[in-house]
């Protein structure tokens, strides 16, 4: 595939990605208080686990700076600004891969200071601009640039796929009881959607199904037909905007159809064959 | 195919690293030693909501007491709910409430583990929990806070809740 091609992927790649990040960003300064001496992630406490309090005061100085709230804020902005920067770039010249560090660090940064709350859509973010760190950079080359996003897709496909296996080793899953029960509380349910589960037992089971037959097929999409590829990943599409809308787990939406370019690149790289 | 020596070893490297993605999904006990070292997340694991998925809603309660000796009475740490269909396009909360779900479910796990009290006391997760309670709706008579979780099931919460974990009284000034 021609390197102006692979760099329309990353391209595609890249910028749903940092759609979803700009509001993640957002979302972490509306909580920045959270970072406070007495908020939920309080450095004193946050290092305790870390083990920098164990550190020689030389060390644990700098990183208590480093832990501020203020240096929250600071790494926020610097996060938003790379985010811009990185949507009116092209991958591959400077400025895009410098932004694509600047991300990549400040995902590092929040993993490390939050040490609790991150879910599957900070390690598909850290994936993505980790990947885009090592492989974007100026002058670099097609095989570089196609490992890259044979990288992301088959992260993808695992996430899928072990995702899938793990739903089919629960007896909640097999039996169809778990999205319901999932659903009935107020971390992850809405009221409507539960009310019509309770009366259909049987339609909690076909969604259940649903969800770890689509998980353990996904990786068969690289070697499906062009139209099955498609439905593929339609559906993933779908699952993810309903999580987003019944769970709230908004930020998934645009980690994982960040991936999406990636699988279809794969997949023409294998029907190319 | 790899051209460049830059390549090879770009190529070795992402290789290992979704070997070592792979790994992870199973934990197997050997692996520890290496995810001790994970810090900053690079090694992912896929096993959302699965195999048993979480299906309760955590709560936690508190009362202080004061230097007579006298308690408070339990009142609920105000958790920030999900805002209907907001969320699926804005949601910051989300980070809390999985926050204090991580904590809680690290405490259930010490709990299950049957490890020792004083072990129990100086956990991360009871301390984590711990700092959150105690910087909430500061009282200055108190002389020490116990805070409690309570695990509801439902949205209708029809089911009596279930009491988890009670702490010990701490200074909280």
């Amino acid at each position: 595939m021609a390197t102006a091609e692979l760099v329309q992927m990353y391209r595609l790649i890249i910028d749903i990605a940092a759609v979803g990040l700009v509001i993640d960003t957002f979302e972490t300064l509306s909580i920045l208080k959270a970072f406070n001496r007495d908020g939920l992630f309080s450095w004193q406490v946050v290092s305790l686990r870390i083990g920098a309090i164990s550190l020689a005061r030389t060390i644990s100085r700098p990183l208590d700076v480093l832990a501020a709230p203020g240096t929250v804020r600071a790494i926020c902005f610097a996060r938003l600004v790379a985010l811009g920067l990185i949507l009116l770039s092209s991958p591959t010249t400077w400025l895009s891969y410098l932004c694509a560090l600047v991300i990549c660090f400040s995902l590092f940064f929040s993993t490390w200071r939050r040490l609790l709350g991150d879910d599957g859509s900070d390690q598909m973010n850290v994936l993505i601009f980790a990947t885009a760190s090592i492989c974007t950079w100026p002058g670099t080359t097609g095989s570089v640039l196609e490992m890259g996003l044979w990288f992301i897709a088959l992260q993808c496909c695992l996430s899928y796929f072990a995702a899938g296996i793990a739903k089919l080793l629960g007896s909640q899953w097999r039996s169809g009881a778990a999205l319901p029960a999932i659903w009935d509380n107020y971390s992850y349910g809405i009221e409507a959607v539960v009310t019509v589960l309770k009366r259909s037992k049987l339609l909690g089971f076909v969604l259940c199904w649903s969800v770890i037959l689509f998980e353990i097929l996904f990786p068969l999409c690289l070697f499906s037909g062009f139209r099955v590829c498609l439905a593929f990943l339609f559906t993933g599409a779908v699952f993810h905007l309903s999580c987003a809308v019944i769970m709230g787990l908004n930020s998934f939406l645009w980690a994982f159809l960040a991936t999406y370019p990636a699988v279809f690149f794969v997949w023409r790289i294998i029907h190319a064959q | 195919m790899p051209t460049t020596f830059n390549d090879f070893v770009i190529g070795i490297l992402l290789s290992v690293w979704f070997v070592l993605s792979i790994v992870n999904q199973f934990s197997p006990r050997w692996f520890t030693f290496i995810q001790q070292f994970d810090r900053l997340g690079l090694l992912p694991i896929w096993t959302f909501f699965a195999p048993n998925p979480g299906q309760t809603d955590y709560h936690m309660i508190y009362r202080n007491m004061y230097a007579d000796g006298s308690c408070s009475e339990w009142a609920e740490v105000e958790i920030p709910t999900r805002n209907g269909l907001v969320a699926s396009v804005w949601n910051p909360d989300k980070r809390i409430l999985k926050a204090i779900s991580d904590a809680v479910s690290g405490l259930i796990q010490l709990m299950t583990e049957k490890r020792e009290r004083s072990e129990f006391l100086l956990s991360f997760s009871y301390l984590f929990l711990l700092n959150f309670v105690s910087a909430v709706n500061k009282d200055s008579d108190a002389a020490s806070r116990q805070f409690a979780i309570v695990e509801t099931r439902g949205l209708n919460r029809t089911e009596t809740p279930s009491l988890l974990f009670v702490s010990e009284f701490h200074a909280i000034h």
